[in-house]
């Protein structure tokens, strides 16, 4: 108990050291855009008050507002601010929409960016209300707070958000052999772009006074398309920084906050708008590749029983057959003097022939037989042999790459199936000489490649409808499939490697 | 003849328990003490020529022109100093070597106080710069083997107030004495004090825990993150170590260029602070050095809060409470610059925020620094980074001068923003190296 308020109190003494230097200096710093001190606290130190009691515990609410207090009334005695009390107080009924915002329930950062916009002009409304009712200038206060607050918020949810996005963990030696990130493609980017905002809002004529403007929106936009809502904000503040600096000596200062105002809304707008477009982009993709393992995982399972069937059938039907042809042979030989049954059992034996022979056609439809007892190498040098391309006067070459091994079930099966089809093509319809089948392992992808220097495809064939179905496959497996029939027939397919996807898992 | 001064090889282990707590909270409250002590008197010596300097231009013996150049070597010699003393105290008993560095610069403003040649004085003043620098790498020896990983912000932090209080101190006593009895007393007395201080520095101060027979300070407190820096690489040699994990060390490297950084920006308003003052803002001597030890007041807060709030806040991790503090340096920098209120208070309190941001980083760079490196070579590190800083302090003596020259305060303080805004912007691939990095996409 005694420990744990110690460390409160030890944390609170902390935080209000680092608040109170941050708001004397952002004060000191704001007294250049204002007349009187007094306004001065409305500007970057209200900011700075709304963006610390939004990110930081409910509990360190009461000491960083006594700190604060206790400055207002300090700078009171010092320079004079007669009416701090009135900041106070606003700072006491801002606390309102804090607590507003607090009890939201956000769960995506571009919501959080829209709450704080919300939050800092309620913030500013309730506390610029309370000037116009003291008989003040109400809407220089609301042009004031507005600014500083927006300005300041969204820098502290920045810095905020990258303080507490990880658990940090101390370092040690073990570092000497982590190489340092030194992101240097980032570092220049940020500091071009920087460099040329405060060139443009430093060095431009007069003469180009509407241009000026616009500059400040580009790098928000570049820096919300690369980074997100962090990226526009950081681009906010740099142009932030960049306009003080380029206009803190110029007459205007109504124009500057002004312009500070605008750049900073359309940070915060661009920001959220923005993020919430990569969240959504994110899901998509996201549910894609969702989709994309559910295809592969229901062809894997269609393959897998397909093999299943297949094999039943064999085992089944093959042995019943030739059961049903012996029992023809005894029956014939039993009767050998009836003709009538020497002629049933013949058609007998044929009909059970003919079945088995549909049901081989089948069982190669089903599940190329082949790819149960041999490397899908084989089974293509088989079907080569099958399809009897030499005796045809067809020159043959094969060169394959690929293990059995990178492969799995379902993409063995759909390249030999590529194959099966290919060269069931070629023969048919290319009239051609040679046929050159290439398989490789090619980074992350699997490739395979059939060319004929055949005439090409006919125009409309039934075949075409089984590359069709083929090239339906290989979408579903994430490849391509690509058919060109400039020079003979070239059939491309082009499928990701299954180890890369199990190690991406 | 110096085998006094090597570090003993490690005495027989105490068995007993509560020995071991007892002599650990004992030295550990007590080494604490005495080298705040002692590198508070360090700095006595070491800036007390900082103002007796003031009588010795009004009495003609030096000129504006010797003063920089003085200030100059002697940045130079104590940043090197730094770095070989760092080197050998890792293989030193901290004992003597702080004991008789101090006694021998107290040795040296004494003699100071009695030269009255140009030619000497800069000869002891780099001889004083040298010994100067046996005061921080021991002190860092033992900052690391007495004190754990986990609580070592605070600890450092503590004695890093040192700095402070022997900065805002000796101002005090040395513009007392020469006011009243000349500059050459101005030396003297410092240089006296250093002595007594130094005896008592050889008297009071131990080596490594193991030299007294206890277990490692990552043993007796089970602290897991120590244990495994004391487990890192135990074979090497020292040579290599300084090799892989001082010289070949990447970090170390950004750590230094940092502190350069780091220390443009301190030095710059140590060192002209009360010439802005005076000169720009009209206010008397007197006035303005008592504005400028508000920066130590503030320094004395700012090491606090930020060492211990990097145990507290971020798990010992020192790079996250390094940048809240690097940007800090930028705002407050920014308004001494814009300040439009001359009055003497307002003033001060710039110096306040200044002195409280810098010495944030002064502080946990030189402490990420002996983190980050071998257990065996935290003094070379510190050192090495130490010699840095010394380079970007030099730089802010004559090179400044000549920006001031040219562009006025103007361009002084467009230099020491700058100078603190690249600060903030070395220390992302420090952040980058302690999150976890897969988190680290998205935010660029």
């Amino acid at each position: 108990m005694i420990s744990r308020l110690a460390s409160y109190v030890a944390i609170s003494l902390a935080a209000c050291f680092i608040f109170a230097a941050g708001w004397f200096c952002l004060w000191s710093i704001g007294l250049h855009l204002v007349e009187s001190p007094v306004l001065a606290v409305l500007l970057f130190p209200f900011g700075l008050r709304l963006g610390l009691l939004l990110q930081s515990p409910l509990r360190y609410w009461p000491p960083l507002l006594l700190c604060e207090a206790l400055l207002l009334h300090w700078l009171d005695r010092e320079v004079g601010m007669p009416l701090w009390p009135l900041i106070l107080a606003g700072s006491l009924l801002t606390l309102l929409p804090l607590l507003i915002a607090r009890r939201q329930r956000v769960r995506d950062d571009w919501q959080q960016l829209l709450v704080l916009l919300a939050t800092v002009t309620v913030a500013a409304a309730l506390q610029s209300l309370l000037w116009h009712l003291a008989g003040e200038d109400g809407l220089t206060a609301l042009l004031l707070t507005l600014t500083g607050g927006l300005t300041l918020t969204s820098t502290c949810m920045l810095i905020w958000h990258y303080l507490t996005r990880a658990t940090w963990v101390p370092l040690g030696p073990a570092l000497v052999d982590q190489p340092v990130d030194w992101r240097f493609r980032h570092l220049v980017w940020y500091l071009l772009l920087f460099v040329l905002s405060l060139g443009l809002q430093l060095g431009l004529p007069d003469s180009l006074v509407r241009f000026t403007p616009f500059c400040l929106a580009i790098p928000i936009m570049a820096m919300a398309w690369r980074y997100g809502w962090q990226g526009a904000l950081l681009a906010t503040l740099m142009n932030t920084v960049a306009l003080m600096a380029g206009q803190a000596w110029h007459e205007h200062p109504l124009d500057l906050l002004l312009s500070l105002l605008a750049q900073s809304l359309t940070g915060l707008l661009l920001g959220a708008g923005i993020q919430r477009q990569r969240e959504l982009n994110q899901a998509l993709t996201r549910q894609l590749a969702h989709n994309r393992q559910l295809t592969e995982r229901l062809l894997e399972t269609e393959e897998s029983i397909r093999k299943e069937v297949a094999r039943e059938l064999h085992d089944d039907i093959g042995q019943t057959i030739t059961a049903i042809r012996t029992q023809a042979g005894i029956v014939r030989r039993l009767a050998p003097d009836n003709p009538h049954v020497g002629q049933s059992s013949a058609l007998i034996e044929t009909l059970s022939l003919g079945i088995y022979d549909a049901v081989r056609g089948l069982l190669g439809r089903l599940r190329p037989r082949q790819l149960d007892d041999m490397s899908l190498e084989q089974a293509v040098r088989g079907l080569l042999r099958e399809l009897e391309l030499e005796r045809r006067g067809i020159v043959t070459r094969l060169e394959w790459g690929l293990a059995d091994e990178a492969l799995s079930d379902a993409q063995r099966v759909t390249l030999f199936r590529v194959c099966q089809e290919g060269l069931n093509n070629v023969v048919k319809h290319a009239n051609a000489s040679a046929v050159t089948i290439l398989a490789r392992q090619q980074a992350d992808r699997v490739l395979l490649q059939l060319d004929d220097d055949g005439c090409g495809l006919p125009e409309q064939t039934p075949q075409g409808y089984g590359l069709l179905g083929i090239r339906e496959r290989v979408q579903a497996l994430g490849g391509t499939l690509r058919l060109s029939c400039a020079q003979g027939t070239q059939l491309t397919v082009n499928l990701p490697s299954r180890k890369r996807e199990e190690s991406h898992d | 003849m110096l085998n006094f001064m090597k570090s003993r090889p490690a005495a027989p282990l105490v068995r007993d328990q509560a020995e071991i707590d007892a002599s650990y909270r004992h030295w550990r409250l007590h080494i604490l003490l005495t080298m705040y002590l002692g590198y508070a008197v360090f700095y006595f010596t070491r800036k007390s020529f900082n103002f007796a300097m003031p009588d010795m231009l009004a009495s003609g013996i030096l000129d504006k022109a010797d003063i920089g150049m003085m200030w100059t070597l002697f940045y130079l010699t104590y940043g090197c100093s730094k770095f070989v003393s760092g080197i050998i105290s890792d293989r030193a008993n901290p004992r003597y070597f702080m004991g008789l560095g101090l006694m021998a610069t107290g040795v040296i403003n004494i003699l100071f106080g009695l030269s009255s040649a140009l030619w000497m004085f800069v000869a002891l003043w780099i001889a004083n710069a040298f010994f100067q620098g046996w005061g921080w790498p021991p002190c860092s020896k033992l900052l690391t083997s007495w004190y754990s990983r986990t609580e070592r912000g605070f600890w450092w932090s503590a004695w890093n107030t040192a700095h402070n209080v022997g900065g805002a101190l000796i101002p005090l006593i040395v513009s007392t004495i020469a006011l009243q009895h000349g500059w050459r007393y101005g030396m003297i007395v410092p240089g006296l004090i250093a002595i007594l201080a130094g005896l008592l520095l050889c008297w009071r101060l131990r080596d490594t825990p193991s030299t007294l027979g206890l277990p490692t300070v990552g043993q007796w407190r089970q602290d897991a993150l120590e244990m495994a820096q004391q487990t890192q690489d135990v074979g090497l040699d020292p040579r290599q170590i300084l090799r892989k994990y001082v010289l070949g060390n990447p970090y170390i490297w950004l750590l230094a260029c940092c502190y350069v950084l780091v220390y443009v920006v301190r030095t710059a308003i140590n060192d002209w602070g009360n010439l802005y003052m005076t000169e720009q803002r009209g206010f008397n001597l007197m006035s303005a050095n008592s504005a400028i030890s508000m920066f130590e007041v503030g320094g004395f807060i700012g090491a606090l809060v930020a060492g211990w709030g990097s145990d507290k806040l971020f798990n010992g991790n020192r790079g996250p409470m390094n940048l809240i503090f690097a940007m800090g340096i930028l705002l407050s920098v920014g308004s001494l610059w814009l300040m439009p209120f001359f009055s003497y208070v307002m003033q001060a309190a710039c110096f306040f925020t200044i002195g409280f941001f810098v010495f944030g980083p002064q502080m946990l760079i030189g402490m990420a620094a002996a983190e980050c490196s071998h257990k065996d070579c935290a003094g070379a590190a510190t050192g090495f980074v130490g010699l840095f800083a010394y380079m970007g302090a030099a730089l802010s003596g004559y090179p400044l001068a000549k920006v001031m020259e040219i562009w006025h305060w103007n361009g002084f303080f467009v230099v020491i923003s700058v100078a603190a805004g690249v600060s903030a912007l070395l220390l992302l691939p420090f952040l980058k190296a302690q999150a976890p990095r897969p988190l680290a996409v998205e935010t660029g």
